[in-house]
């Protein structure tokens, strides 16, 4: 028997294997095919202060080994999620991270004020990398001091592992991640989705509503294991891993890279058991190393002089 | 309750060049409403595909498939055996009325109807199918409609049925009628139109493209009056005309 269990900042999680943001709902949606108990933790969707319509349709638009998407934080906000969803969600036995967006810092500061003291809430995650949405999300998330500046205005109103999702659309990841560490941040996760856009040739219009949208999905996968690794070196607080995540083979890769825990996204939707398969994967992948824990791979990565 | 499945493909077979029925076998007996569907992965493209449910009799189920591009080409070549990895049932299905009813599809749009047809006989009702398509290459399965509803066909170059649109067939419709529509935007539009001129229910299936399929992931939304953006894959694909705002 391996053991799968990691700490994330004080954050326990019984593997480390969770449900990325916006791709899980609020594990409910899928709780007809699998036990979500079984998932290290579940990320549910950006949460603001009040709720948001999002996006006009379309939304979606399918790449080469990709997914465009512009939802725009689409979403009922905190309190509705504080009365409908957080009650169940506390019953479920897994980590349960709330990813928190807003316009203002004042907004962010308001959402985490009201889920202090929910005890159905295990971490925030905070999204300064949402490319989707007009002010706040990427404004805040590609300038260091920006960044921090909103972790420090967070931070002391936080009684959670506060995890800082990064955004890949800057040019050196590593000072962004240095900075939300030094301004207080438990974690950071990486990658949010990458800006890209799609063209319908046929209509000659751009095939999502806002003309251009995050890309995730396996397309995204080289650069996220790049950027994880990046920011691993750069950083002593724990890294999540994400972007493209596909199998449990692209999950060694981001523990190798530095990554104590990744998340799962758009592949949730080619297969919403991969979550589980990743989980099995693992374990079996210690096993043939001969090694206990998961946390033995975690920064291995093996550079030849 | 949805179930994900690893389903045996009974028959691939071509209805036309264009329009593929494909059978599985899905090993697990499952109650489907019509106008619900399934999730199908697809091999060598990304996302799953949402295919309404063209008939269900017991684990073994059919949909009827326009092919469209690379994927729904690979699934008209699979053979017996091959399997398929499907989601279902999924969504809204229709709510039968006791209403006279009236089966509008466009092309295939047809899909759904089937089991509808077949669902509403079983109530007792004789429902009226009006199918359309730009040609007679569009107007598939009217022996298997036939068994459950008296059909009527319009496309547009009258190379079979009447000439003109399916609209065109619903003028001398008796108000309170319920009709029950699948098929391209334009013609559900045309219908939402006609709904309130001749105050006849209607329920409409829409189509979109889908990420999750099972309301998580919030990419296939449509406005509605009473609950602003709603995913088309869990509030709907069915709804009610007069929710829609167009």
């Amino acid at each position: 028997m391996v053991d799968l269990s990691v700490d994330i900042a004080g954050l326990r999680l019984k593997n480390p294997v969770i449900a990325a943001s916006g791709t899980y709902g609020y594990g409910a949606e899928y709780a007809d095919f699998l036990e979500i108990e079984k998932l290290g933790g579940l990320a549910v969707k950006g949460t603001t202060l009040k709720p948001r319509q999002g996006n006009p349709a379309p939304r979606l638009a399918e790449t080469p080994s990709g997914l465009l998407n512009t939802v725009g934080l689409q979403n009922k906000g905190v309190d509705y999620l504080i009365r409908e969803h957080l009650p169940k969600l506390a019953g479920l036995n897994t980590a349960v991270i709330v990813n928190v967006c807003g316009s203002t810092p004042e907004e962010y500061r308001a959402v985490v004020k009201k889920l202090r003291d929910q005890p159905a809430v295990s971490a925030l995650e905070l999204n300064i990398s949402c490319p989707n949405v007009s002010q706040g999300g990427l404004a805040c998330g590609t300038d260091p001091d920006t960044a921090a500046e909103l972790v420090k205005q967070i931070k002391p109103f936080c009684d959670k592992p506060l995890i800082v999702k990064l955004s890949p659309n800057v040019t050196d990841i590593a000072s962004i991640a240095q900075a939300v560490e030094a301004a207080g941040a438990d974690a950071v996760s990486l990658i949010n989705t990458l800006l890209g856009m799609a063209v319908d040739i046929e209509t000659q219009r751009p095939r999502l509503s806002t003309v251009t949208g995050g890309l995730s999905g396996a397309a995204v996968k080289p650069v996220a294991l790049r950027m994880v690794w990046q920011a691993a070196r750069a950083v002593k607080i724990p890294v999540i891993g994400l972007g493209g995540i596909s199998c449990w083979q692209d999950a060694v890769e981001f523990l190798l890279a530095g990554a104590s825990a990744v998340q799962i996204g758009t592949a949730n939707f080619q297969n919403p058991l991969v979550m589980l398969e990743i989980i099995a994967g693992l374990a079996e992948y210690l096993q043939s190393k001969g090694l206990a824990k998961i946390t033995d791979i975690v920064g291995g990565l093996k550079i030849p002089d | 309750m949805k179930k994900l499945v690893n389903a045996a493909v009974v028959s691939a077979s071509l209805l036309s060049p264009a329009y593929l029925l494909l059978i599985v076998n899905t090993g697990t007996a499952i109650p489907v409403a019509a106008g619900q569907f399934a999730s199908i992965g697809l091999p060598g493209v990304c996302l799953r595909r949402p295919f309404s449910i063209h008939d269900a009799d017991g684990a073994v189920l059919s949909f009827l498939i326009k092919i469209v591009g690379g994927g729904t080409r690979r699934l008209a070549k699979l053979k017996p055996g091959d399997t398929l990895s499907i989601m279902y049932p999924l969504g809204n299905g229709f709510m039968l009325s006791e209403k006279p009813a009236v089966l509008v599809g466009g092309g295939c749009g047809l899909a759904p109807l089937l089991l509808l047809a077949k669902q509403l006989q079983a109530a007792g009702a004789r429902p009226l199918a009006v199918l359309g398509g730009r040609s007679k290459d569009d107007i598939v399965e009217l022996g298997a409609l036939a068994k459950y509803a008296a059909v009527r066909v319009a496309t547009e170059d009258g190379s079979l049925g009447a000439r003109g649109l399916v609209t065109a067939e619903l003028n001398d419709l008796k108000s309170g009628a319920a009709v029950y529509a699948c098929g391209p935007e334009a013609m559900l539009k045309a219908l939402h139109k006609l709904a309130a001129e001749k105050n006849f229910h209607l329920q409409l299936s829409l189509e979109a493209l889908m990420a999750c399929g099972v309301g998580a992931c919030l990419g296939c939304v449509t406005d509605t009056l009473k609950d602003g953006r709603v995913c088309v894959c869990s509030a709907g694909p069915v709804f009610n005309a007069e929710d829609l705002p167009w």
